[in-house]
């Protein structure tokens, strides 16, 4: 479905270049009540992987949601309806990364929405805005493609004039 | 002079009808079409997802997680027959009966109460959800996902394994 839309774009984490500073999370709950949809995860004892809903393209909440709340704007981002949402929680248990919670409050299911007020006002999603080592971005395919390209070609560049001066450096910046 | 006369008319007219009232309590009245009476639930079709609960006006249906089992509480004496516990059902266990006596001398007769097994997580062994909802989403998700492990984790399990993952993956290429 990415192919002859135009307006559909994707959401990329870059994690080579995420330093971990939870900026993504705490600008996601100052927009959504106290509520964090991107959580910062440490893993392998320190490497921080900023989680939110992949908007998967097969999305299983999605194919359990017996109300068909759960739908997918012209973006390509899955969105709740919390009008038809009746609270069963399955999507909560079908989901593959565990991302849907239960509002208890109001009795729906809410996820991250890719900031969809926001986005309905020409902006991008808080996290990619705010994130200062511009780790999160988003964008259309191809202009997420041509960036990450062209960090990877500085990164084999960088790598490549490193080995090349074979100094025996102890701290290495890469 | 005229009222004898509009007196027989009727009195034609009742004869003609007959008797149209009944002696209710004593004889069985059938309810009209569309009368809502006492909500059913199926306890073999329940799967525990607490949907019910969530939208019972009246708290006639209270979902109680008592961890190795979540318990489904409905008591006739606080519902208001609105029929939400049937539109909101995905599973189409609560059905609304055109039932509507339900005087007793004994309380207890007004109490439903359905009892579903929880699961364990495999990580932290917590109980996090019925057995019954993971058959269902296991069934269901086959068609999307292939793997279908991660349905034995519950979901902050699922968010850590699938992080490390993520990195595993980009260490990989």
């Amino acid at each position: 479905m990415s192919e002859g839309n135009k307006s559909y774009r994707i959401h990329v984490v870059d994690l080579s270049t995420c330093i971990g500073c939870e900026t993504c999370q705490e600008v996601c709950s100052f927009i959504n009540n106290d509520k964090a949809f991107i959580k910062v995860y440490k893993v392998h004892g320190g490497i921080p992987v900023p989680l939110n809903c992949r908007h998967c393209e097969k999305a299983a909440c999605m194919e359990v949601c017996p109300t068909l709340a759960i739908y997918r704007d012209e973006s390509g981002a899955v969105l709740i309806n919390p009008a038809r949402c009746i609270g069963c929680k399955l999507c909560i248990m079908a989901c593959p990364f565990g991302i849907p919670e239960m509002d208890p409050v109001d009795k729906v299911v809410i996820k991250c929405d890719l900031c969809s007020l926001r986005r309905s006002n020409g902006l991008s999603p808080a996290c990619s805005a705010m994130c200062p080592s511009a780790a999160i971005l988003y964008g259309s395919p191809e202009e997420v493609l041509k960036l990450a390209q062209s960090r990877v070609a500085e990164r084999i560049a960088r790598a490549k004039v490193l080995g090349e001066l074979e100094l025996g450096l102890k701290s290495w910046l890469l | 002079m005229a009222s004898i006369g509009k007196r027989l008319w009727y009195l034609k007219k009742a004869i003609e009808i007959g008797t149209v009232t009944k002696r209710y309590p004593f004889e069985p009245t059938e309810p009209p079409e569309g009368s809502r009476g006492k909500p059913v639930i199926d306890f073999t079709k329940c799967i525990g997802c607490g949907a019910c609960a969530n939208v019972c006006t009246p708290q006639a249906l209270r979902f109680i997680d008592l961890k190795e089992y979540k318990r489904l509480e409905l008591f006739y004496g606080r519902c208001i027959f609105c029929g939400m516990c049937q539109e909101a059902c995905p599973v189409d266990a609560i059905q609304l009966t055109k039932d509507f006596e339900l005087a007793t001398d004994d309380l207890n007769d007004l109490y439903v109460v359905i009892e579903l097994k929880s699961v364990r997580c495999e990580i932290c062994n917590k109980y996090f959800t019925t057995k019954r909802i993971i058959l269902k989403i296991n069934d269901e998700v086959r068609d999307v996902i292939e793997e279908i492990e991660y349905t034995k984790l519950c979901p902050e399990c699922r968010r850590k394994e699938s992080s490390t993952k993520l990195v595993g993956w980009r260490a990989l290429g």
